[in-house]
């Protein structure tokens, strides 16, 4: 399970190393980006709400396994427990302008919507972000 | 891959050139040159994301910083990425930004 | 001129003519071409008047009282032809020592007068006294001639004001200031025009009944910084306004320095309401000074253990025994005194619970102090406001007794306030409750009844609030043992200070969030000096021994943080403009009048509010209750975004139909950031923004054109 600093500048990597195991699973290539973002999402709040904003660092790891006919990432930090806002934004309600928006966050939106499955869980002290998507 | 940012003005037309990955760790930079490009008052802000092959919130964000700013300016994308394109779909964008390829419409 | 009976001596001492005097009132008083002297003691023998020129070191004269002279347990002597400004007085007492019983009498003290109106010996801030001098704290007699030029008290609504707590020295000490009589009654008065721009209208000071500074005072072992009680919460007179805190004090014109300072308050209308401290005495506990109270009648004053130990519900060493009906006669007559003779228009009663424990510590159900209190004909007008907790374990926010008249410190509104700004998931039920006057602690009450704060002189600044993680109080010299490690504070990134832009953008972002949690909400809003300006202590939650920079207010910070200032006033400018968020009553009540609001908290869609604890938006709509007869009012929508993202609101249009307009929008820069209503922009769309930890408050338009 590689590990990464939690600092902005690891998002990168973390990237890249979600982006090759994705390819490896067999994404096509715009399934191998959406995952991406959506990891890439959640490691930016790690890193600027978990870790920056509590004035502590640590590191993130993040791991990946296929399991019933799914690709499974997850990430582990050591920040301060925090509860993502995991409102939903119904499907018709997209096409609305920017400016009559519909309520909810716009990193934790992408997420969900990118994913196929995306948990959030306090274990052993630490975070898990878990995501998952549909293999072909 | 880092980002590099070029910011012309032609008329009334901001013009930022934008290539590489556009995240939070580059975000911060895009918006210092949308600040300075809108100090001008431009009647158009244009990001050209050609080469941009990587945008996350932290983009869209910026998108809002601008339009916050400066709510009567208009905002177009030039020749986004397949994946950034659908990232302006799915969040609603596509309806408040113009998205422009080489014939500038 | 008609000449009196009791005009003529009956007696005679070393030159001193007297007779019996007359019981009441206590203390000392001018009386024709006399001084009566009255004072109370159960225990003793017998006692002495002990007459001083001014300062002198040794007694002019010492005067027993006849034992004929006593009535009950009180002496009485009225003294003829003394020069009464260059006299001071006190008693002697004598009587069993025997401490396991209570009783404490020293013959070789001399003790001061409880009820006297003037006292010197510290007529000076930190003049270094003499400590040879037997009798530090001594009483002098007071004149009461002053023109009021017919000031009376405000008497403005308890859900009108906004209060403002300070401390005289701290409030103008620093060069700073730019007055001419620093630390003082006088300099405050010259920063009036400063608190009539803030809009503030009411005043709640420290202690300022004469304490001692030099009580406790040590120096820092490695900094050498002169520590003392700078706070003041140690009594020594009751009556007696501070010398110390009067540029007069050395001429012992501290009464009218004060009196004036009120008057001119009155005129510009601005309430005084002082902090006063019945819970302790400066006397500590067995092993402190005999100052007064311990040698006249210790075991009436003081609550006492079975042993004639001293009780410490104060955490200061000893316990006032309030509900000894003596006792009690003394507040009630103390607080009479000054609401009638200083025209103060209220009170805040420092850790207010011991009041309401009997002479054996325990709590009662019906204390008879605090029922005297609130049906005084006297202070029938005046604000009762308690900080209702001691020392010894009994919190009793939202139960005190109260009689429909005493208001609470809210301190639940203070926890709650902190844990919701600085995003503490499960915080949002609670919230809810404290914007609203608190109506889960004060149902039977109204909303007035909460003293909505975040910030008090105990505690973090509101900007160390979101600056420090941890309290840093190693000045005071205790090992950064003391003060308070539960602040529910958060540094935002980094611990104190710092360049990086971001982190102060915050800062001053959760700052202008709390201004308006704080100015919003249903309740008595009270801030703290230099709160509006970002007042800094560097971490410092217990500043109650510093006489510097550390605990005074640096006025060169109204420059840097203007944006924040300016923030702060159009707050308080806006409250009040609008009585929906200051109403009497609680929202929602049933019946209720003119200026009553109804509330609706929304979710993010405009549908119902999610109260589940992840969520950290709270989000509703005030209106004044005229709606319901169909007269259009102020309608009010609030949105507290304490998620690190930004939030889209749906709008539902305000029940007049009219256009939404920001008020109040903390995300945006100074100068756009708050309006007053006939300058709010309006708001296109249906939907708004918020910014990631942002508030906005947005008014219907139905006033605005």
């Amino acid at each position: 399970m590689p590990t990464f600093p939690g600092t902005l500048d690891s998002l990168e990597a973390i990237r890249t190393f979600v982006g090759d195991a994705a390819a490896r699973a067999g994404l096509d290539s715009g399934a191998v980006y959406r995952l991406s973002l959506a990891v890439d999402e959640v490691a930016t709040n790690v890193v600027m709400h978990g870790y920056q904003e509590n004035s502590c660092s640590g590191s993130i790891e993040v791991d990946s396994a296929i399991e019933d006919g799914m690709l499974i990432v997850r990430m582990f930090d050591t920040s301060p427990e925090y509860t993502p806002d995991d409102h939903e934004v119904l499907p018709e309600d997209l096409s609305v302008p920017l400016e009559d928006r519909e309520p909810g966050g716009l990193g934790l939106f992408l997420t969900a919507q990118s994913v196929d499955d995306f948990r959030y869980e306090r274990l052993d002290g630490r975070n898990l972000h878990d995501f998952r998507v549909n293999l072909p | 891959m880092p980002l590099t940012i070029e910011s012309s003005q032609a008329g009334d037309r901001a013009v930022i050139r934008l290539a590489g990955t556009l995240d939070a760790a580059s975000a911060e930079s895009v918006r210092q040159a949308v600040d300075v490009a809108l100090a001008a008052q431009p009647a158009w802000l244009e990001l050209d994301v050609e080469h941009v092959d990587f945008m996350s919130s932290a983009g869209l964000r910026v998108v809002i910083f601008a339009k916050q700013k400066q709510p009567s300016v208009k905002i177009a994308f030039r020749k986004p990425q397949a994946p950034i394109l659908d990232t302006l779909k799915k969040t609603g964008f596509l309806d408040a930004v113009y998205v422009i390829g080489d014939d500038g419409g | 001129m008609d000449v009196r009976i009791d005009s003529y001596a009956t007696h005679d001492f070393a030159g001193y003519r007297f007779r019996q005097g007359k019981a009441l009132p206590f203390g000392a008083s001018v009386v024709g071409n006399g001084v009566n002297f009255s004072v109370f003691s159960s225990r003793a023998t017998a006692c002495s008047l002990v007459l001083f020129e001014n300062g002198a070191p040794l007694p002019l004269v010492e005067i027993d009282i006849p034992p004929e002279f006593r009535i009950g347990d009180v002496y009485a002597i009225t003294v003829f032809d003394l020069p009464i400004e260059d006299i001071e007085y006190g008693f002697r007492f004598d009587g069993p020592s025997d401490p396991h019983r209570g009783l404490r009498y020293d013959r070789t003290r001399i003790v001061a007068d409880p009820y006297a109106r003037v006292m010197s010996g510290r007529d000076t801030w930190r003049e270094e006294p003499d400590w040879t001098n037997n009798y530090q704290h001594r009483s002098r007699v007071s004149f009461d001639d002053f023109d009021w030029e017919g000031d009376r008290p405000l008497e403005h609504h308890m859900s009108d004001l906004v209060m403002y707590e300070l401390h005289i020295r701290g409030f103008t000490a620093h060069p700073s200031s730019g007055v001419s009589a620093p630390g003082t009654f006088a300099g405050l008065r010259e920063k009036i025009p400063y608190l009539k721009r803030l809009g503030v209208n009411c005043v709640e000071l420290l202690p300022v009944f004469e304490f001692d500074e030099w009580e406790n005072s040590r120096t820092h072992p490695d900094t050498g910084e002169w520590l003392g009680n700078y706070w003041g919460y140690s009594t020594l007179g009751f009556f007696a306004p501070k010398a110390g805190y009067a540029s007069t004090g050395r001429f012992g014109m501290q009464i009218d320095e004060l009196k004036t300072l009120v008057k001119d308050l009155h005129a510009n209308g601005i309430e005084i309401i002082l902090d006063v401290v019945f819970n302790h005495t400066a006397e500590g506990d067995h092993r402190g000074p005999t100052i007064s109270f311990r040698g006249i009648d210790n075991s009436t004053y003081y609550m006492l253990t079975p042993d004639g130990w001293y009780y410490n519900f104060s955490g200061c060493g000893n316990t006032f025994n309030c509900n000894h009906p003596v006792v009690r006669a003394l507040v009630v007559d103390c607080l009479r005194y000054w609401a009638a003779e200083y025209h103060i228009d209220g009170f805040r009663f420092d850790l207010a619970s011991i009041l309401g424990r009997d002479q054996n510590g325990a709590p009662l159900a019906n204390p008879p102090l605090l029922e005297s209190l609130a049906y005084d004909p006297i202070l029938s007008k005046c604000k009762l406001i308690a900080e209702a907790w001691d020392a010894g374990g009994l919190y009793q926010v939202g139960s005190f007794p109260a009689y429909g008249r005493w208001a609470e410190w809210n301190g639940k509104f203070r926890d709650s306030a902190r844990s919701y700004l600085r995003s503490k998931p499960g915080t949002i039920g609670e919230i809810a409750s404290r914007v609203q006057g608190s109506p889960d602690l004060y149902s039977s009450r109204g909303p007035s009844t909460s003293v909505n704060f975040i910030t008090a002189h105990d505690g973090f600044t509101l900007a160390d609030l979101f600056a420090y993680n941890e309290k840093h109080n190693d000045a005071n010299g205790e090992g950064n043992r003391d003060g308070s490690d539960d602040n529910e504070s958060w540094n935002c990134g980094a611990e104190g200070p710092t360049d990086d832009p971001a982190i102060n953008a915050l800062r001053l972002r959760l700052a202008k969030n709390a201004m308006v949690l704080l100015l919003f909400s249903q309740g008595v809003p009270m801030l703290v000096m230099g709160d509006e300006f970002g007042r800094t202590q560097h971490g410092n939650n217990n500043v109650y021994c510093h006489d510097n920079e550390l605990a005074w207010v640096d006025w060169t910070y109204a420059e840097t943080n203007a944006e924040l200032f300016a923030f702060t006033r159009h707050c308080i400018a806006l409250r009040a403009a609008l009585p929906v968020v200051r109403s009497p009553h609680f929202p929602n009540a049933l019946g209720g009048e003119g200026r009553d609001a109804d509330i609706t908290f929304l979710g993010t869609d405009g549908g119902a509010a999610e109260w589940a604890g992840w969520n950290s938006v709270l989000a509703y709509r005030l209106r004044e209750r005229s709606y319901r007869d169909g007269t259009p009012g102020d309608e009010l929508m609030v949105m507290f975004n304490m998620h690190w993202e930004e939030q889209y609101f749906r709008l539902t249009p305000p029940l007049d139909g009219s256009p939404w307009h920001v008020l109040i929008n903390t995300t945006m820069p100074s100068g756009t950031d708050a309006f007053q209503p006939l300058d709010a922009p309006q708001v296109t769309g249906s939907s708004f923004i918020a910014g990631p930890r942002s508030v906005v408050v947005l008014i219907s338009g139905s006033r605005l054109h």
